[in-house]
């Protein structure tokens, strides 16, 4: 969890990542802090993120993302 | 056939007591048939085009549910590596790929050969007669479906959702059919989504009064604003563009100003006639404007105005050209480069931004202004979002108080010029037209136009008719400030809580004002609506 919160503040280091659940809904991240998360993510876990993971959902909160990576990685 | 129109009045009751009549179990076949009889009365020679169209993504749409079927199977197998697991995903992608391009290619292609196929008549006939052919091709022979680019946009984003897997296909030809032709959304959308619309139309359609009377009172509102605003401004309008005189200046600026307010009557009256119908029929379609005209920043305006087309190209161009393989490795490359965050910023966004609005402008209009209309949005939507965080923080050194209802004002006026910039690239129909236009704004600016009787010559409108078009446009804005006040709850549900008395006089004074006022009657024909054509 403190790992992907590292990644995440080196893409926006002025969001509160531990207690914020609604990144993109409540329009906290745009989309060009997605593009640079997606880029970070697949860098350091080795993944890759289609489109079909493009869901609000999954980039909404850290619990999510986590969620996503490992399913992803699987 | 048209929403206004007497036959499509006869037409909807007939279909309504169709309907209700017919079991529950049986009322989507009553929709389909009503469609099909609605969108085969434009011209029968439209409905092999939605046919084939709605035909090759169904099949598609089954044969990649069937790939991605294939492909969990496959991954359930014990004992898979990590390699293999990527393998079986890759190779199931690949033919998931092959399905979705000849689809895209087939229906994307029908899409642009009748809206470009104009340009290519005269090099067509030029080659004709060089091999010495006979006969000419004419622009006028080329059929243009009735609401192509809307079902084309609805089933191309189900094919896109399906190869995502975004949610499952469907697997029942008819039931896609009927998602595609539905007749409230037809003409001009909303552009619908599948597992709204179609999940809607799967369920049961029982009759609820309560939505049913609010489905009346919505249509009675969208005939208000299409003909007794949109058509009475119209006629000022046509008058004054159509004059292309350079001495008109201040009345060019007040036909602007009517113009913005006729096709947001216009459009968003005909979204809520297709919404009020729909209800009557048990069906909610997506909202497409949430009162654009108190935006305060331009991509807020698009967020508001037509939002299923501004989400269409958001979930189906803009994230998949931002967050793709391109874009990516460009992102690395200016990280690797150490390029400023702001810079990179500015690149990332620019890129899928001109993308997005060039083909939006494309798909409203084929001419040249329609790309400079896109380039227009596309510039200041890019620099809006670029530089976002530099504009908020000048705001917060200046001590700017960015709180306060003046400051909200100021930037509502914003847009709203903005707005008028955008629509002068294309109403007068070229760009030597609106230079003519924008030309006798700026040299001619004669404050007398009112009294010294130049309003008058130039307004197919008399007094009374500006009258009934200024309190109007005012009722408009004045139900629209209510809506916002009152945020989700619709103003329906508020009159709603009121009384049944109070409700039943609205509805009847709604209807009594579009039968006084409205814009009809022997040797008027309704004007179509401006989206229609698209």
């Amino acid at each position: 969890m403190n790992e992907l919160i590292e990644i995440l503040k080196s893409v926006n280091d002025k969001i509160d990542y531990e207690n914020e659940k609604s990144l993109v809904t409540g329009k906290v991240l745009d989309s060009i802090d997605i593009t640079s998360i997606i880029v970070e993510l697949e860098d350091h876990y080795d993944i890759e993120i289609t489109m079909e993971y493009m869901e609000n959902e999954n980039f909404d909160s850290v619990e999510a993302m986590l969620k996503m990576i490992e399913e992803l990685q699987d | 056939m048209t929403f206004v129109s007497l036959s499509f009045v006869a037409f909807l009751f007939v279909g309504i007591a169709l309907f209700y009549i017919c079991p529950v179990k049986y009322r989507w076949l009553v929709l389909l048939g009503l469609s099909v009889w609605f969108y085969a009365q434009s011209n029968v020679a439209y409905l092999p085009y939605i046919l084939l169209s709605t035909l090759s993504i169904y099949l598609s749409g089954v044969v990649m549910g069937k790939f991605w079927t294939e492909q969990e199977e496959k991954l359930k197998a014990e004992g898979l590596s990590k390699d293999e697991k990527k393998s079986i995903k890759e190779k199931g992608k690949k033919k998931r790929k092959a399905v979705l391009i000849a689809a895209l290619v087939l229906n994307i292609g029908i899409l642009c050969t009748v809206k470009f196929a104009k340009f290519f008549v005269g090099p067509i006939n030029s080659l004709t007669a060089f091999l010495g052919g006979e006969g000419e091709f004419s622009a006028s022979s080329i059929i243009v479906p009735l609401g192509i680019s809307y079902y084309t946009f609805s089933t191309v984003g189900y094919l896109l959702d399906v190869y995502w897997k975004r949610y499952p296909h469907e697997n029942n030809y008819l039931r896609f059919l009927l998602y595609a032709i539905y007749f409230p959304h037809i003409l001009q959308g909303p552009i619908a989504r599948y597992n709204n619309l179609g999940t809607q139309l799967k369920g049961e359609l029982n009759f609820d009064l309560d939505r049913f009377m609010k489905g009346v009172q919505l249509l009675l509102w969208g005939y208000f604003k299409k003909l007794v605003i949109a058509d009475r401004l119209n006629i000022f309008i046509d008058g004054v563009f159509e004059s292309y005189d350079s001495n008109l200046g201040l009345i060019n600026v007040i036909a602007m100003v009517a113009d913005a307010f006729y096709i947001y009557a216009d459009f968003s009256g005909c979204m809520d006639m297709a919404r009020g119908i729909s209800d009557i029929f048990g069906v909610k379609l997506e909202l497409n404007f949430e009162r654009p005209f108190l935006a305060t920043s331009v991509p807020e305006f698009w967020r508001r105005w037509h939002i299923t087309l501004g989400a269409w190209f958001r979930d189906y161009v803009y994230m998949p050209v931002s967050t793709g393989a391109k874009l990516k490795e460009l992102n690395k490359k200016l990280k690797k480069a150490n390029v400023s965050k702001s810079v990179s910023r500015v690149i990332l966004v620019t890129i899928p931004v001109f993308i997005t609005w060039i083909l939006t402008g494309l798909w409203h209009g084929t001419g040249s202004t329609y790309i400079v209309w896109g380039f227009y949005y596309a510039i200041l939507i890019a620099l809006s979002t670029a530089f976002s965080d530099d504009y908020q923080s000048f705001l917060k050194k200046h001590n700017v108080k960015t709180d306060t209802l003046s400051w909200r004002i100021l930037r509502i006026i914003k847009v709203f010029c903005i707005f008028m910039g955008g629509r002068i690239l294309t109403v007068p129909g070229s760009l030597s037209k609106t230079k003519i236009v924008l030309q006798s704004i700026v040299h001619n600016i004669n404050p007398w136009v009112f009294t010294n009787g130049t309003f008058w010559k130039y307004s197919e409108l008399d007094s009374y008719g500006v009258i009934i078009a200024v309190l109007c446009v005012a009722l408009l804005i004045g139900v629209d400030l209510i809506q916002e006040h009152l945020g989700e709850k619709s103003l329906r549900d508020r009159i709603g809580e009121e009384n049944l008395f109070t409700g039943i006089i609205l509805t009847v004074a709604l209807a009594v004002a579009v039968f006084v006022y409205g814009i009809y009657g022997s040797g008027y024909d309704a004007a179509s609506f401006v989206y229609m054509g698209y």
